[in-house]
């Protein structure tokens, strides 16, 4: 697959400017996007210069880095990943952070989408000179994604395909000897999560929703978000006019489809209230339960556990494949073992995690708007 | 056609269906005004509230005053009809004594307004619905918002800073600076979702401060159903007031902002909007409702064409909602079948408790934390908060070109409509006092052009002011 | 006559025959708007009516597509009352797509 930069336009170089098109920023260049974030109309090299900066604000507010530390920037081809793996260079060379930093990608085995974005990936390697390593669902499981998808059905296909990922970037890093990996989540994912786990009541995970550390229990391995605070329209305008070589085409596995009723509501919030992101992130740093209501830790086995809220190790292994995990079997596992058992849907309800309000998502997975 | 049987009396025939279950007119009724009584005994402060009492257990010798906001929609219709059902009930009983008696409330914004909510009263205090002795326990108050304003015993003039998000206030004489009226701040709201939250505001606490100067009233009844509070915990959510929701929901506690002087109680929290709309029907109130419709979703006569009249009406053009109207959006489309997430995303709220307060690193001038605008508890700092995630300056000018479009910027309008809001900041930062908003209130602050607004100054001062009032 | 480049980015070209760019003469008399241009678009350009409503929506673009025009936003430009001059270049970027 080949790969050709947007167009440069062509008419707007002799053109005036009207002074209420400058920029709100440095008064004396043509503005040419409003920031969500704030509704000011800034100019490209103002653009930048923001969009780069908080970034690394973000970054050395909440001490994501230590001098020297070795990182894996989880690349998918995507949009956010290719932005984020262009600015932890970027930043790392402006500020010298001493970062180690590595492509890590995951191969699902999902034919016409994700061998595609391997090839961007690779691309992307040579475009920035970082090492890639590739660890595949098929190397590690003996299953790809569209196996799984054949077997148990594509309405579970999220689940499968995320904790199969979430666990392989974890001993991708660990092969490599790296103990962070950092995701392009963004401030939309982020504010998106937060609506969907007051919609379905998922208070396990309300807490943890809006953490940019997180760092699944026991594991040594830690995640970080440092896009937490961006939003997906600047990340795609940055790629645009950086003309950064990404990938982009749906998974051939639509998304959970109570994740697609939040998304539509994010973005009819979001034509009326651009700033509503940041504002939901700003909402879910503030939603704290009820000590009554806190949920057993055992019971909160989601994946994610803030590190500084919940201090929770206990260094378990998977009885199966001896890795970490705070159950006897680590979910990859149980859900392996659905799969090899039926060759037939293994049903949520068998996943312990997944609590009784979690529910409402079942029944509404068959809702279209 | 066939017909079913009631799933409660197993006798009449079922009228209407909701929530998947069937219900004949008498058992819905008995259903929900059960449900707002049920929530009414709560706790044994409300109990006693609306309980009748005698010799020791007499809480105020028996003259407890319950302060009903009221707004002639199906909420407050179907809320005040229960609450008369249980005077007479009471009074039958007891043979003339009652446990309570209603103070009604109304704020209105305009004339127009006001005579089309009077006539509206007397024609409901005329309805053969309720015979006279019930209304004998029922007072009916009318406030103008503009006492907002009005009633304040000082103004201020709250400016923010457009580049590190800090607040100072200045004083605001009427005499020199002009009148400053409720259309005058809503003029000034860059858009209808924004002037939907002064509003709010606005009613919130006028109705809050009446009840603080009568006295004996201990207990606010608000008449939220279970969808409407549900929206409104998506819209804090979507605001950034994620923190308020807590005491938003509170009827435990008494309201601290207003000197522990009453709480609120939320008796309709369980019920549907749309039961609320059904028991209106039934009942024959969906007459007297104002800048309100009934729907008849629930009945099973109601024929496919109402249903696609309806929906015709729902479609509007999303980019002129409000936040909360989105949010209702969102669960209309999904409340025929999936309701069970209005009340998730309710007991979501339930189960939240204010976050612990964070003292800033950055400055130390925080005597109160109470937000200027909105009152509420300030739990972080937002400027500082604003300050991390938005950078202020650009990138410097580089040509020569760039050099003159500034000049051109600084000589003009735009420019110097800043200067004047430059000014004003200079002024007030000179003059002014510093004072505290939570982040949904510099988040608002910060969407109109001017950045800044004229607000009462709140304090023990401005609770006593007192409000002009009508009584019919 | 109208001659303007239209680019279908970000995974929104699957709509439009997977063809990322077009140029584009558009028969017009007088003034040629961003609106007409999306009319035009939706009737001569998608194949499949069911995938109109993966571009418009409340006879605007889509949320979640980000509309320039000449590399500036579109909402600074007027959106769709802007009117197209010769040698303009409208990009729709879909930020719908997997991150």
């Amino acid at each position: 697959m080949s790969w050709a930069p947007p167009s440069d336009p062509i008419n707007n170089k002799n053109k005036p400017v009207k002074i209420s098109q400058l920029c709100e920023l440095c008064h004396c260049r043509k503005a040419i996007l409003k920031r969500p974030k704030n509704l000011q109309k800034v100019c490209k090299e103002c653009f930048f210069y923001v969009f780069e900066t908080e970034i690394h604000n973000t970054i050395v507010t909440n001490n994501l880095f230590h001098p020297g530390e070795k990182v894996a920037v989880g690349a998918s081809g995507g949009k956010d990943s290719t932005v984020l793996a262009h600015i932890m260079k970027l930043l790392n060379e402006r500020y010298n952070y001493g970062l180690d930093i590595t492509l890590l990608s995951v191969d699902e085995g999902i034919v016409g989408y994700r061998d595609d974005s391997l090839a961007t990936v690779k691309r992307n390697q040579k475009q920035y000179g970082l090492p890639l390593e590739i660890v595949s669902f098929k190397e590690l499981y003996n299953w790809t994604m569209d196996e799984i998808v054949a077997t148990a059905g594509i309405r579970n296909s999220c689940t499968y395909c995320g904790v199969f990922r979430r666990q392989s970037l974890d001993r991708g890093a660990q092969k490599l000897g790296i103990h962070h990996v950092i995701t392009g989540h963004n401030a939309d994912d982020m504010a998106e999560t937060v609506l969907m786990n007051i919609l379905r009541g998922d208070v396990a995970r309300l807490e943890k929703s809006t953490s940019i550390i997180t760092q699944s229990s026991g594991s040594p391995i830690k995640r970080s978000k440092p896009f937490k605070y961006s939003y997906q329209k600047e990340i795609v305008l940055y790629a645009h006019y950086k003309k950064l070589d990404y990938f982009s085409t749906e998974c051939t596995y639509a998304p959970e489809a109570f994740r697609g009723t939040a998304r539509e509501l994010m973005k009819n919030l979001e034509a009326v209230r651009p700033s509503c992101i940041i504002d939901i992130i700003h909402s879910g740093e503030n939603l704290v339960l009820k000590d009554s209501e806190q949920p057993f830790k055992k019971a909160a086995s989601a994946n994610t556990t803030s590190t500084s809220k919940n201090t929770f190790v206990d260094g378990n292994r998977c009885e199966r494949c001896n890795y970490l995990s705070s159950n006897k079997i680590c979910k990859a596992c149980m859900l392996l073992e659905g799969l090899e058992k039926n060759r037939a849907a293994i049903t949520l309800e068998r996943d312990s995690s997944v609590d009784g309000a979690a529910r409402v998502m079942r029944t509404l997975e068959h809702l279209s708007f | 056609m066939t017909t079913f049987k009631c799933k409660r009396c197993k006798e009449t025939d079922a009228t209407l269906k909701s929530r998947k279950e069937l219900f004949c007119d008498a058992c819905f009724i008995k259903f929900v005004s059960m449900k707002q009584r049920k929530l009414m005994m709560v706790d044994e402060f409300y109990r006693d509230h609306f309980k009748v009492l005698y010799g020791k257990d007499l809480v105020d010798d028996g003259k407890s005053k319950i302060l009903v906001p009221f707004d002639f929609s199906s909420s407050s219709l179907s809320a005040l009809d229960v609450l008369l059902g249980l005077l007479k009930e009471q009074n039958m009983q007891h043979r003339g004594r009652v446990g309570f008696t209603l103070e009604l409330l109304t704020v209105f914004k305009s004339d127009e307004d006001r005579i089309n909510i009077e006539n509206m009263w007397k024609e409901l205090r005329s309805s053969p619905l309720y015979d006279e002795s019930a209304w004998g326990f029922v007072n009916y108050h009318m406030v103008n918002a503009n006492n907002f304003f009005e009633s304040a015993k000082e103004l201020q003039h709250i400016v923010l800073h457009d580049q590190d998000f800090t607040t100072k206030a200045i004083e605001w004489r009427n005499e020199s600076d002009g009148e400053y009226s409720i259309q005058t701040l809503l003029d000034r709201c860059p858009n209808r979702n924004t002037r939907n939250d002064m509003w709010i505001f606005i009613v919130k606490h006028i109705v809050k401060k009446f009840t603080y100067q009568q006295e004996n009233i201990k207990v606010i009844l608000w008449c939220q159903s279970m969808t409407k509070m549900a929206d409104q915990i998506i819209g804090l959510v979507v605001k950034g007031r994620g923190a308020q929701i807590a005491s938003s929901l509170d009827s435990e506690n008494a309201d601290a902002e207003y000197g522990d002087r009453f709480k609120n109680l939320y008796p309709l929290k369980n019920t549907l909007l749309s039961q609320l709309d059904a028991y209106c029907i039934i009942r024959g109130l969906d007459k007297y409702t104002l800048n309100y419709e009934v729907k008849s979703d629930l009945f099973l006569n109601a024929t496919d064409t109402d249903t696609s009249d309806t929906k015709t009406k729902n479609i509007r053009l999303v980019k002129n909602m409000t936040i909360n109207e989105l949010a209702r959006k969102y669960f209309d489309d999904i409340e025929g079948e999936y309701s069970n997430i209005i009340s998730t995303v309710l007991r979501t709220g339930d189960k939240l408790k204010p976050p612990k307060i964070e003292t800033s690193s950055t400055d130390n001038h925080h005597g109160s934390s109470k937000c200027a605008i909105c009152l509420n508890t300030i739990y972080d700092d937002p400027a500082e908060w604003l300050r991390n995630i938005a950078v202020n300056r650009g990138h410097p000018v580089e040509t020569e070109e760039e050099q003159s479009y500034y000049d051109q910027w600084k000589a003009s309008k735009i420019g110097l409509q800043n200067e004047e809001y430059l000014t004003l900041r200079n002024h007030a930062w000179d003059n002014g006092n510093d004072i505290d908003l939570c982040y949904g209130c510099t988040i608002n602050l910060n969407g109109i052009k001017t950045k800044e607004l004229v607000w009462p100054k709140n304090d023990s001062e401005e609770l006593q002011s007192v409000l002009a009032e009508y009584e019919l | 006559m109208v001659k303007v480049k239209v680019e279908f980015l970000g995974g929104l070209d699957v709509v439009f025959d997977k063809q990322r760019t077009y140029d584009l003469d558009i028969p017009s008399e007088g003034e040629f708007t961003v609106k007409d241009l999306l009319d035009y678009l939706v009737t001569n350009m998608i194949k499949n009516p069911k995938d109109v409503e993966m571009f418009i929506e409340d006879g605007t673009v889509r949320p979640g597509i980000i509309t320039l025009i000449n590399d500036a936003d579109w909402e600074l430009e007027g959106e769709l009352e802007y009117v197209i001059e010769d040698g303009d270049i409208v990009s729709f970027t879909s930020t719908l797509h997997g991150g």
